[in-house]
């Protein structure tokens, strides 16, 4: 049966959705963490420039995609570059979903945090790790709870029942994620004024941290790895390459103003992540926390330690800062599963349920792996646990590398393929706001030219300290010693790239075999096929 | 995702549980600032049960920005005033009372401004403009566009 394909209720429920895909974890927790590593408000220089130079013109360019064709990632490049643009696109597509894995992995142990905030355990002074050291370690209360957390067997019930939570929500497409996304995304902004209110405002000194987070070093500038950090900040915040923003414009009106579309969605989504910095720096500075550019430690241990301190109930507000994460992790992991339904409903027009069951099996079981609880390191030089180990490793290749790879290759693609000047004509058609050249000038030669600048140099780089991401880390447990298991660990490292490569490059060529059914006959992707 | 989604080394881990323990650094505050630190204004550390040996302030730490001062001690005291405000980590050598090999002990505080209008405060403010300001006229543009059709 041939359907009309979905479309948003309204502009409000697109912005909500698109914004509330951008706004993640990241947001919440990285922002502060890379603004004090890179010089507090002079990072505001590089990233500012990176917003705007890199930033909105890709997320344009693939909500201009999305509008232009009506497909979902893979099919609409495809118009843009035929069978190599289609074999990108579910690269993408597919890379995302080893991202959508370790994320909802993240999510499982956001609400076992959120578990020992309800109990206090997270806000003890110490907790006992027995497999940390020689004979234990007592570690403050988060970090404490968050290392006994990933050695036990619970975190598998969690990835499950998130799994579940992402299935119902994207189990009738745009109705149920428009519907999830009118309470999710204004819950997130109310939970968000109100920790702003209750640094700022409430404690005292809570401002001079505000002032701390903004004031600016400028010698920081001189070094390239601001550059660097602000451009993969902008890139990964937006969520830009994923495939997502395409597959979400592709359920607009075919008269949709892209640009402003685009340019909401990115401010709204860099506006919550100043509101973050706002509010976590506050309670930081007046606790004499110091921040760290890392979302395991920021997200798990130093915030929750801030928190532990605030002269309020801790265990309501612990509980609330946790939930207010699972909300933002929720809206983006829905994202990132409706990018993949969507294109797989696209190509192969098979029924919602199916495709969500399929993704569901896989998803959990890859979400799994990354909670394998067996101790590999108990110095935690490392990640501590095999779990840890393999999700560090796949985050480093699907979201590091590949993320960098998909936004490269699909400015080429458009930029030269299909051609940005005719998706910024269509763009101009139907917004005030009207793109000149210098648009195409980005999307074909600077864009390309700076992500490839630091995806080289950052490879190289890599091969010349480490080799393969992995092979530096150094297991030392008993559990690893000799056998089966040291073996295991040893190969891990080239495994996992062999397995992401895999899934990425070998699916994408299986996937993108075969010709895609014809216009008028393309599955809705918000309801049943 | 090298260096962020990596856990802390042990060392750095332990660093606050090993920190409450043996020789402690006072700080004595003076004038008007009395209980807390402020950005210029003097204040004196010393270490309780040991003497100070040096004294080594890191502005902004495990920042890109870091800056070190060392500081000269009189009589075992450290005369120290802020350079800047923020996070100050103090890295202190201290010959433990009873004998035995110095110890490191460290301590991270906070340094509060002096005045209210800072170059961070313009920051905040410039950058918050733009962001709710870009979103509030893109929004409006939006729906102006809306009514159109």
């Amino acid at each position: 049966m041939v359907e009309t394909r979905a479309q948003w209720k309204s502009k409000l429920g697109f912005i909500l959705a698109a914004s509330g895909s951008a706004i993640g974890l990241g947001n919440i927790v990285v922002f502060s963490g890379n603004a004090y590593k890179y010089g507090g408000g002079a990072f505001y220089v590089p990233y500012f420039i990176a917003l705007f130079l890199v930033g909105i013109p890709i997320m344009i360019l693939e909500f201009g995609l999305g509008g232009l064709t009506g497909k979902s990632f893979p099919l609409a490049m495809r118009r843009a570059g035929g069978r190599v643009g289609e074999f990108a696109g579910w690269f993408a597509v597919l890379n995302a979903g080893f991202i959508t894995m370790w994320y909802v992995t993240l999510l499982a142990w956001v609400v076992g945090m959120g578990v020992g905030a309800l109990n206090e355990q997270v806000f003890l002074e110490q907790v006992n790790v027995p497999w940390v050291g020689e004979g234990g370690a007592l570690l403050q209360g988060p970090m404490g709870h968050f290392f006994n957390l990933i050695s036990s067997w619970q975190p598998f019930a969690f990835v499950l029942a998130v799994w579940v939570l992402n299935v119902l929500l994207t189990s009738r497409g745009t109705k149920t994620i428009e519907a999830a996304v009118k309470v999710f995304v204004p819950l997130m902004w109310l939970a968000m004024i109100v920790l702003v209110v209750q640094g700022v405002f409430l404690l005292d000194g809570g401002f001079d941290g505000v002032k701390v987070l903004f004031t600016p070093a400028m010698e920081a500038l001189e070094d390239p790895k601001i550059w660097q950090g602000s451009v993969s900040q902008i890139l990964f915040t937006l969520s830009l390459g994923f495939g997502i923003m395409t597959a979400y414009a592709s359920y607009l009106p075919k008269k949709s103003d892209m640009t402003h579309n685009a340019v909401t969605t990115s401010l709204l989504n860099c506006g919550f992540e100043w509101l973050a910095g706002v509010a976590i720096f506050s309670i930081l500075f007046v606790y004499t926390i110091q921040p760290k550019a890392s979302t395991i430690a920021m997200m798990y241990f130093v915030v929750p330690w801030g928190i532990k301190a605030l002269p309020v109930d801790h265990q309501i507000f612990g509980v609330a800062f946790f939930g207010l994460l699972l909300i933002a992790g929720l809206t983006s992991s829905i994202s990132l599963l409706e990018a993949f339904v969507s294109a797989v409903l696209d190509k192969f027009r098979i029924a919602r349920r199916k495709v969500l069951a399929w993704a569901f099996v896989a998803g959990a079981a890859g979400s799994c792996a990354f909670t394998l609880p067996m101790v590999v390191n108990s110095t935690l030089s490392d990640d501590g646990t095999l779990g840890f180990t393999l999700l560090d490793i796949f985050a480093h290749w699907s979201f590091d590398t590949g993320l960098m790879v998909v936004a490269i290759v699909e400015c080429l693609i458009i930029g030269w393929g299909m051609g940005s000047g005719r998706v910024r004509e269509y763009v101009n058609e139907h917004s005030r706001f009207r793109l000149g050249r210098w648009f195409d000038a980005l999307i074909r030669f600077v864009i390309p030219g700076v992500l490839g600048y630091i995806l080289v140099g950052n490879l190289l780089s890599e091969a010349k300290t480490t080799g393969v991401y992995g092979t530096q880390f150094t297991p030392n447990y008993t559990v690893a010693e000799g056998g089966v298991v040291e073996l295991f660990l040893k190969i891990l490292p080239g495994l996992s790239l062999a397995i992401w490569l895999a899934g990425t490059v070998g699916g994408a060529l299986l996937l993108s075999r075969g010709r895609p059914p014809a216009d008028e006959a393309v599955g809705e992707p918000g309801g049943e096929a | 995702m090298k260096h962020v989604m990596r856990a802390l080394s042990l060392l750095s881990l332990l660093a606050g549980v090993a920190s409450a323990q043996g020789p402690a650094l006072v700080i004595d505050y003076h004038g008007a600032a009395s209980g807390t630190l402020v950005e210029g204004v003097e204040t004196t550390i010393r270490a309780t049960g040991g003497e100070l040996l040096s004294l080594t302030i890191t502005y902004r730490p495990g920042s890109d920005v870091e800056v070190i001062d060392e500081l000269e001690l009189e009589n075992g005291v450290a005369p120290w005033t802020p350079r800047y405000a923020g996070l100050a980590n103090l890295s202190a050598r201290v010959a433990p009372a009873g004998g035995g090999e110095p110890a490191v002990h460290e301590e991270l505080v906070s340094v509060r401004f002096a005045t209210t209008l800072t170059a961070g405060l313009f920051v905040m403010l410039g950058a918050g403009l733009i962001l709710f300001g870009g979103a509030f006229l893109s929004i409006r543009a939006l729906l102006r566009s809306e009514d159109e059709e």
